[in-house]
């Protein structure tokens, strides 16, 4: 449970609201003296809205320390490189976003001074959500290279990773290229997801090195890999294809025209890269009522197949 | 008589056994603290090689580490790898409680395991490993010290218990 990971006092103040909450919880917000705000997956009468639920409780500095000595399995050393980005993901694949007064060594980020702020994201495993996409994808034995294309927070890596399980398990060989952790949830390299039988997972690896290392490693079937998008990422990509092997991959974005602003994704668009596009179907409404992109159980959502020869 | 000389032989040896006992002591204070710097020296290298978590670190230094060490560390990771809400150094303290009996270690020495506790949990890496620095400068200066004292002392200590033993012998009989 995600409450492990918590400090006491937080901790103590979620579990106080009760088994039924924490179920649905899949965005715990906590901000220094500001009050504690839940996302809740709504459950009842098939509605398609996220519900926020603000609490009484506020953390304090103490609370937020404790909480990041916990995240960080009291190890802040073993996740410097991961804090610098911005986040640490949990076992189990919940990603902790962090939001403080930065330490800026040559114009990156080193560290954090103090940390104001946490977004603790609650990863749900869908099985079954890709039913749907999987025939248009994967038929007669063939993988069509594929990209996702949806919004933060839509189900792009849920969707992704029920992908990979279902055709690992139909019997191709995945390499799973999981930077941030957050596709497999590894935890000291042994995936807490189920992402399949014929899964290997290249955990906290770099994209584009992890893509042709398992090239030249692990001879997959199917690459896959989350949030596709820079030049680096573009080069990789080219250099699994011309090894004939197929990509699985994700990208940030509402529809077609968003990746094609995308330098780097637009080439490969050019070039064919890719033969099937999943993107969220105007049936959830993402176009038409901005952020209101439905109900979180992913099967629903009605994903669209786009062709893309 | 032969009574009188069996009881005389006894209290020398006692008296012996004590001085040697002693002069055992003072050395193996300084085995416990060289073991506590090699547990130190392995988690200095799963931080800046392996960046392997502290809880997983301290069970994998309790497999290797031998005398308290080795027990203190198991304990400590397992029960960091449960706890439910406490900071590491709140974990360390109680682990500390549990072993503190078994060990050699002086009141002093118990200062710098201790300290070196508040530092575990919350510190960057460059930190983490001033840390240990920090507690080994101390260990090898102590140890440096109890070792020349202790090969000073043994000798004293032993011929003390059997010198002692014998007057006690004659004042006795």
């Amino acid at each position: 449970m995600i409450t492990h990971f918590l400090g006491m006092e937080v901790a103590r103040q979620l579990n106080a609201l009760g088994a039924d909450v924490l179920a649905v919880v899949t965005e715990i917000r906590l901000r220094t003296d500001k009050p504690m705000i839940l996302s809740l997956k709504q459950m009842n009468s098939g509605g398609s809205r996220r519900n926020t639920m603000t609490s009484d409780y506020r953390p304090s500095v103490n609370d937020i320390t404790e909480t990041i000595e916990r995240v960080s399995r009291h190890s802040y050393y073993a996740f410097e490189s991961e804090l610098a980005q911005g986040y640490i993901t949990l076992p189990g694949g919940h990603r902790v976003g962090v939001a403080g007064q930065a330490v800026v060594e040559g114009g990156i980020v080193k560290a954090w001074r103090h940390i104001g702020s946490l977004t603790i994201r609650v990863a749900h495993s869908v099985r079954g959500c890709a039913n749907e996409v999987l025939p248009i994808i994967y038929a007669d034995k063939c993988f069509h290279n594929t990209m996702i294309i949806s919004p933060p927070g839509f189900g792009k890596t849920t969707l992704l990773r029920d992908i990979v399980r279902q055709i690992s398990d139909g019997g191709l060989t995945v390499g799973l290229v999981d930077e941030r952790s957050e596709v497999a949830g590894c935890y000291q390299g042994i995936p807490q997801n189920d992402v399949g039988i014929r899964t290997d997972v290249l955990d906290a690896c770099p994209k584009a090195e992890g893509m042709v290392m398992l090239l030249r490693a692990m001879a997959p079937n199917v690459v896959a890999v989350d949030e596709l998008g820079g030049e680096k990422d573009a080069s990789a990509v080219e250099q699994v294809l011309n090894a004939g092997v197929k990509l699985l991959c994700t990208a940030h974005g509402y529809g077609l025209e968003d990746v094609r602003g995308n330098p780097a994704l637009a080439r490969l668009m050019e070039r064919g890269a890719f033969e099937r596009f999943i993107v969220p179907g105007t049936a959830c409404g993402v176009r038409n009522s901005g952020f209101d992109v439905g109900d979180s159980e992913c099967g629903k959502k009605r994903w669209r197949v786009v062709d893309g020869c | 008589m032969l009574m009188r000389l069996a009881g005389a032989a006894a209290v020398v040896c006692g008296a012996a056994a004590l001085g040697f006992y002693y002069a055992a002591q003072e050395a193996q204070r300084a085995l416990d603290l060289l073991e506590f710097k090699k547990a130190l020296m392995v988690l200095s290298s799963e931080i800046e090689y392996m960046r392997t978590p502290l809880p997983v670190a301290a069970v994998n230094i309790g497999k290797r580490a031998e005398r308290w060490v080795g027990p203190m560390f198991t304990r400590f990771g397992e029960l960091l790898a449960l706890s439910e809400g406490e900071t590491a150094y709140q974990v360390w303290m109680k682990v500390i409680t549990e072993v503190k009996d078994g060990t050699h270690l002086a009141q002093e020495d118990w200062k710098v395991v201790e300290g070196f506790g508040k530092t575990l949990g919350y510190l960057d890496r460059q930190m983490q490993q001033n840390a240990i620095r920090y507690a080994v400068d101390y260990i090898d200066e102590k140890a440096a010290g109890l070792q020349q004292q202790a090969d000073k002392n043994r000798k004293m200590y032993r011929s003390l218990g059997i010198i002692g033993g014998l007057l006690l012998a004659v004042v006795l009989w």
